[in-house]
């Protein structure tokens, strides 16, 4: 596996992971921005946390994953930042396992106003896969896009 | 011949890696991103006012406004539902305290504080298992929250058929449809 990182194909599977977890909390984050009363809704709907934290989530957490889109589209701090998605989607993946366990048949929130889907097995295998492309990243050597086109050595990032 | 001395013993703890990359700078990385995330957070709502939730019965203006319901939610309408409070196979239940039971509540009524108590006794269970239809209420909110946490552990305990009432007791009043206070 070790040698797998590094090789072309390597560097590419970490690049399409990247952007694959980017794009999707991209697509997830732009419309919460827009309408951020009806994401506070669809946290409040899951009873997990009190009112007040609802409404700050609301509004924080799709800038926070507006940042970790950007990061892993980028590549600046991808490795931060696909540690931090990755956590956002298990918290994500334990809320609608909660809601699927109580049977409560609530908006997922998971892409906003834009997309409204209610929660089922099929978003928590998605988090669970998106996790494990964000593991994918954290576990392999910083990679720049430049890495796609020949076999250079990986980026040392440097702190 | 001599032998070369050992080299020094490093001091301190012994850094870990990641392919390349120490699992310090990750996490230092991750919480760059946390901050900055948190501060546009914090500023987005600042310029932009925190978002707002439903208030409690904000929406309880008649049973021809519904709640803000999501649409997967098993609702029934208020007007649809009076006529049913008259057929003993039907059973309404009440997700709220008991002291709004008490004040006043859907005639016939099961008391099922969920706020209180976080979940469904057995006795309410058993007081509801031989309805063809439940009917769970509330205060109105915007998911009118109680009422629909309530029916999904009634559906989960095996009733075969649970549904929300929509705009909840304050539509129901607000309608003239027969209530009664007490126990």
């Amino acid at each position: 596996m070790s040698r797998f990182f590094g090789t072309r194909a390597g560097n590419a599977s970490v690049m399409v992971a990247r952007a694959i977890v980017g794009v999707v909390f991209l697509a997830a984050a732009l419309p919460k921005i827009a309408d951020p009363h009806a994401f506070a809704v669809a946290i409040d709907n899951y009873h997990l946390v009190p009112e007040a934290v609802a409404r700050a989530a609301g509004a924080a957490l799709p800038l926070l994953e507006l940042v970790a889109a950007l990061a892993l589209l980028s590549g600046v701090h991808a490795r931060g930042a696909a540690l931090v998605s990755g956590g956002m989607l298990l918290v994500f993946a334990g809320a609608l396992t909660h809601a699927l366990r109580l049977d409560i048949n609530v908006d997922c929130g998971c892409f906003g106003a834009a997309a409204r889907s209610e929660v089922g097995w099929g978003s928590v295998a998605r988090n669970v896969a998106l996790t494990a492309l964000c593991a994918l990243v954290v576990r392999a050597p910083d990679v720049g896009w430049r890495a796609l086109v020949g076999r250079g050595a990986p980026r040392r990032s440097g702190a | 011949m001599t032998r070369a001395p050992f080299p020094p013993l490093a001091r301190g703890p012994i850094p870990m890696h990641i392919r390349g990359t120490t699992v310090r700078t990750i996490v230092i990385e991750s919480l760059r991103v946390l901050a900055v995330g948190a501060a546009l957070g914090l500023a987005h709502g600042l310029v932009r006012g925190w978002p707002t939730l439903p208030a409690p019965q904000a929406e309880a203006t008649s049973c021809g406004s519904p709640v803000a319901a999501e649409p997967s939610v098993a609702w029934i309408r208020c007007e649809d539902a009076r006529p049913l409070a008259d057929d003993g196979s039907v059973a309404f239940v009440d997700a709220r305290s008991a002291e709004e039971f008490l004040a006043g509540h859907v005639t016939r009524a099961v008391s099922a504080p969920i706020e209180e108590t976080g979940v469904v006794g057995p006795s309410v269970v058993d007081a509801l298992r031989g309805a063809r239809l439940v009917i769970a209420y509330c205060d109105t909110t915007g998911s009118c929250a109680r009422s629909t946490r309530l029916a999904g552990l009634l559906a989960r305990a095996g009733l075969p058929d649970v549904r929300v009432l929509e705009g909840g007791m304050a539509a129901w009043l607000e309608s003239g449809f027969p209530a009664e206070a007490g126990p």
